[in-house]
């Protein structure tokens, strides 16, 4: 059935139409707001937000964009919104990644590159990190990310170099690995 | 090093980031759902402005002739004062309208003690009332309205109608069948929180004897 029908049936209040909404979208929000969170419960938390907002919204979902771009958009700014709200606790979290990360390199005693790129990312401002996810990671064009953040496609990929230039940095230690 | 094959190791690397497990999708509905009626429920439960502002009116307007017949109850026995002695009186002295404000607060927390003591005891023994989630409701209500009133400027009476909003509002947005599981969540909740026991240290006994005689 075309999405287009299924949103005028979900408008119309029709919770079969609702769970087949869920159903198309769920996998993909889920995976990105656990990319960013790194965790299960905020990840669910951040998913069910961003359906309960967009049942609640759908009137005003105009059909401009495609439902994905426009859920997509929600569901950044929920996970986003909720990992400011918890920035305390991750900066204490990041800390300890910080202190955990120095006395490995100091000793050169960690030799998994995977463990320091995912450290480097988590570290990475939240703005550049959730480009780079989105991109890098899980795959969205830099139209999609713009649409999603608000912002235009060039930003998108202004932030993507920014970032990739932060990893290249942080990474620097072990440049043989993609030398080679 | 070739920029080309740093961002084709990062983006393989990178795959291992955070790599999510599949999403618990009937998990997540079920909650959706729960959530989704609770606020609706919120939301018919939230009285619009203009509700309010008649509710609020006629609550006021009754508060201010309980008030006002208080005092010309307690009249007779002392002479009105002149307007010398008015204005000689200490600030504070004339304190009409608080004082029926707190008449008002103390016959609501009388209500809310009634509604909640025999909430408890049907929690228990596993009955559930029709009507219980309707007089949460209007119990929610009136808490709300004097929350806003001078009433609930008031710290120790503001923290007391807090605690009774939350337990309140959690009895109304059960309206429709409340599981025996719910039911004794909330009545934990009041034990938790010695409701019953605050409630009843903030009725001085003379007022609740005076009002069990029907004085008040």
């Amino acid at each position: 059935m075309d999405e287009r029908e299924v949103i005028a049936r979900v408008r119309a209040g029709d919770a079969v139409a609702e769970r087949q909404l869920y159903d198309a979208h769920v996998d993909r929000i889920y995976r990105l707001a656990y990319r960013l969170a790194g965790d299960d419960d905020l990840a669910q938390d951040f998913t069910q937000e961003t359906f309960i907002r967009a049942f609640e919204r759908i009137e005003g979902f105009r059909g401009e964009a495609a439902f994905g771009t426009w859920l997509y958009a929600i569901a950044t700014s929920v996970t986003l919104n909720g990992l400011r709200k918890v920035k305390r606790f991750r900066k204490r979290e990041a800390d300890l990644d910080d202190a955990a990360a120095i006395g490995a390199l100091s000793t050169d005693a960690d030799p998994d590159l995977k463990e320091k790129l995912a450290s480097a990312v988590g570290e990475l401002p939240l703005k550049y990190r959730t480009v780079f996810v989105m991109h890098d990671v899980e795959g969205y064009t830099h139209e999609e990310i713009g649409a999603a953040l608000g912002v235009p496609a060039g930003t998108s990929k202004a932030q993507l170099s920014r970032a990739r230039a932060r990893l290249r940095e942080a990474l620097a230690g072990f440049a043989g690995e993609w030398v080679s | 090093m070739s920029a080309d094959r740093f961002e084709d190791f990062v983006r393989r690397a990178a795959q291992a980031y955070h790599r999510p497990p599949d999403a618990p999708r009937e998990q997540m509905w079920a909650r959706i759902v729960a959530a989704r009626a609770e606020r609706r429920l919120a939301r018919a439960a939230r009285p619009s402005p203009r509700q309010l502002w008649i509710r609020w009116g006629l609550a006021a307007a009754a508060v201010l002739a309980l008030g006002i017949g208080i005092g010309r109850g307690i009249g007779p026995g002392s002479p009105r004062p002149s307007g010398m002695e008015m204005a000689e009186a200490p600030a504070g002295a004339s304190e009409q309208v608080p004082a029926a404000f707190q008449v008002a607060a103390r016959d609501h927390l009388r209500h809310v003690e009634t509604f909640l003591t025999v909430f408890q005891y049907e929690a228990r023994a596993g009955l559930a009332a029709d009507q219980t989630a309707g007089l949460a409701r209007n119990l929610l209500m009136n808490t709300r309205l004097l929350m806003d009133s001078p009433a609930g400027q008031d710290a120790h009476m503001a923290a007391l109608l807090d605690d009774i909003e939350v337990m309140l509002a959690q009895i109304a947005s059960y309206a429709g069948s409340p599981t025996p599981a719910d039911l004794r969540l909330i009545d934990e909740g009041i034990e938790q929180r010695g409701l019953l026991l605050k409630l009843r240290a903030a009725s001085p006994a003379e007022y609740r004897a005076l009002s069990a005689q029907g004085v008040l």
